[in-house]
């Protein structure tokens, strides 16, 4: 009785350290894929423009930077760093602002940014809020 | 006589039909490929309102296998493995804190002799009958008050100092021989000797019994994390499972079958230790 106990107890323990030290290296492992699989976006860092308006700095982004929800309102996404279990990685992040003017060289001067992270350019519809991106633009600070 | 055993043999595997249904359907779908888009019949994995008159067509067997779901649970996207991860991390906590608590709070109800010791205990007890859902709200202000309602400790310490398992353990200790216990004292043990060397051996088979209830109970949390864990990425997985919808419902099987495996091997272990656990509890003794 005491040997078919023992017996159990060490198939039971055997089971679950190759149970657990799989489930560990299949985190590992598909942490990487999932790191290595995000999408790639191009960012700029809004330039600030020295203005202060509503006590903020207004900004110049580039005018295909500016979305338009199905209300109506305008925002941008921007790249903000995160770093939680999956590991590091940014988010598109949703910041509603105002559009103060639009220029000629396909630039526009936007209020409402309150921390200056970098702006997703082109990202189109692809991108939704929240989701994981890699930054791969490299000429400006990207955090 | 034959034919009343027989009867009975028929009507106790109906009902273990009943039960293992629903499980041997989970593992049958998990292999299942992840379906996208319309189809005349559609695989249970794949539950969504479908016709005009709001009856949906559900084959309960996949029309093809493949490792599908588990490739995307366990190899493409580390969220549910997170959440695996998050529900060891509560279990485990939840159950090395308890085991210490109750032992500790059955030896003193069980051995120690002192002022309103009963009453104490018919506290616990009542304490014990209040449906969960009833001390949420506390447990939430007492978090709240500590600082750390968003955090896994929101969770674990009401958890930790659950009078249950303090409970299922002093019905355990009563029932130990008191013989053992004068003749340790003659022998010159104290306290800790005695608990450590006489009642903690002897009152293994409950501590199993309470291990695997609390592995049941906290596996499947969903009340309180969703209360307490506000982020998204400290979920357990508990509460993807109960959260499954027409999007997710592709995975969930893989999910479910990946999830019931430490659990189904920990009561396939110790299924005897949880009746004989429980059994003891309505012995009574000293």
């Amino acid at each position: 009785m005491k040997n078919r106990m023992e017996r159990r107890t060490t198939v039971f323990l055997a089971f679950m350290i190759v149970f657990f030290g799989m489930t560990g290296y299949l985190t590992y492992y598909s942490r990487v894929v999932y790191l290595g699989n995000l999408p790639a976006v191009t960012v700029i860092m809004p330039e600030r423009t020295g203005d202060l308006k509503n006590g903020r700095y207004t900004y110049v982004v580039p005018e295909d930077s500016i979305k338009v929800d199905p209300m109506g309102k305008t925002y941008i996404l921007t790249a903000r760093y995160q770093t939680d279990i999956i590991g590091e990685r940014y988010l598109a992040t949703r910041i509603d602002v105002w559009v103060l003017e639009r220029r000629d060289d396909n630039m526009a001067i936007i209020d409402g940014m309150v921390r200056e992270e970098p702006v997703l350019t082109g990202a189109g519809d692809l991108i939704g809020i929240g989701d994981s991106i890699v930054v791969i633009s490299g000429d400006e600070d990207e955090r | 006589m034959k034919r009343k055993r027989l009867l009975l043999f028929l009507i106790v595997m109906c009902f273990s039909l009943l039960w293992i249904g629903p499980l041997v359907l989970t593992v049958i779908n998990s292999f299942a490929p992840i379906t996208k888009g319309e189809s005349d019949t559609i695989s249970i994995n794949e539950i969504r309102d479908k016709d005009e008159e709001g009856f949906t067509e559900i084959s309960f067997l996949p029309e093809a296998y493949s490792l599908e779901q588990y490739e995307e649970i366990l190899m493409k996207t580390p969220v549910y493995l997170n959440m695996f991860w998050n529900s060891v991390i509560i279990t485990v906590s939840v159950v090395a804190g308890s085991v210490i608590v109750s032992t500790l709070g059955a030896y003193g109800f069980t051995m120690l002799r002192f002022r309103g010791k009963e009453l104490l205990f018919l506290v616990y007890i009542v304490v014990m009958l209040l449906p969960l859902q009833v001390t949420l709200m506390p447990n939430y202000l007492i978090a709240g008050f500590l600082g750390i309602e968003d955090s896994y400790l929101a969770i674990i310490l009401p958890a930790v100092f659950n009078p249950f398992g303090v409970f299922l353990l002093r019905q355990q200790m009563k029932v130990l021989p008191e013989e053992c216990m004068e003749a340790a004292k003659i022998d010159g043990a104290g306290h800790p000797q005695i608990f450590f060397y006489i009642t903690l051996p002897m009152v293994k088979s409950g501590i199993a019994a309470l291990v695997m209830l609390l592995v049941i109970e906290y596996w499947n949390l969903i009340d309180q994390a969703i209360i307490f864990i506000k982020r998204i990425e400290q979920y357990p997985m508990s509460v993807f499972l109960a959260r499954i919808n027409k999007e997710a419902s592709g995975i969930s099987y893989a999910a479910a079958t990946f999830y019931i495996i430490p659990v189904l091997a920990l009561l396939c272990y110790g299924h005897e230790y949880l009746k004989e656990g429980i059994g003891l509890m309505n012995v009574k003794g000293r």
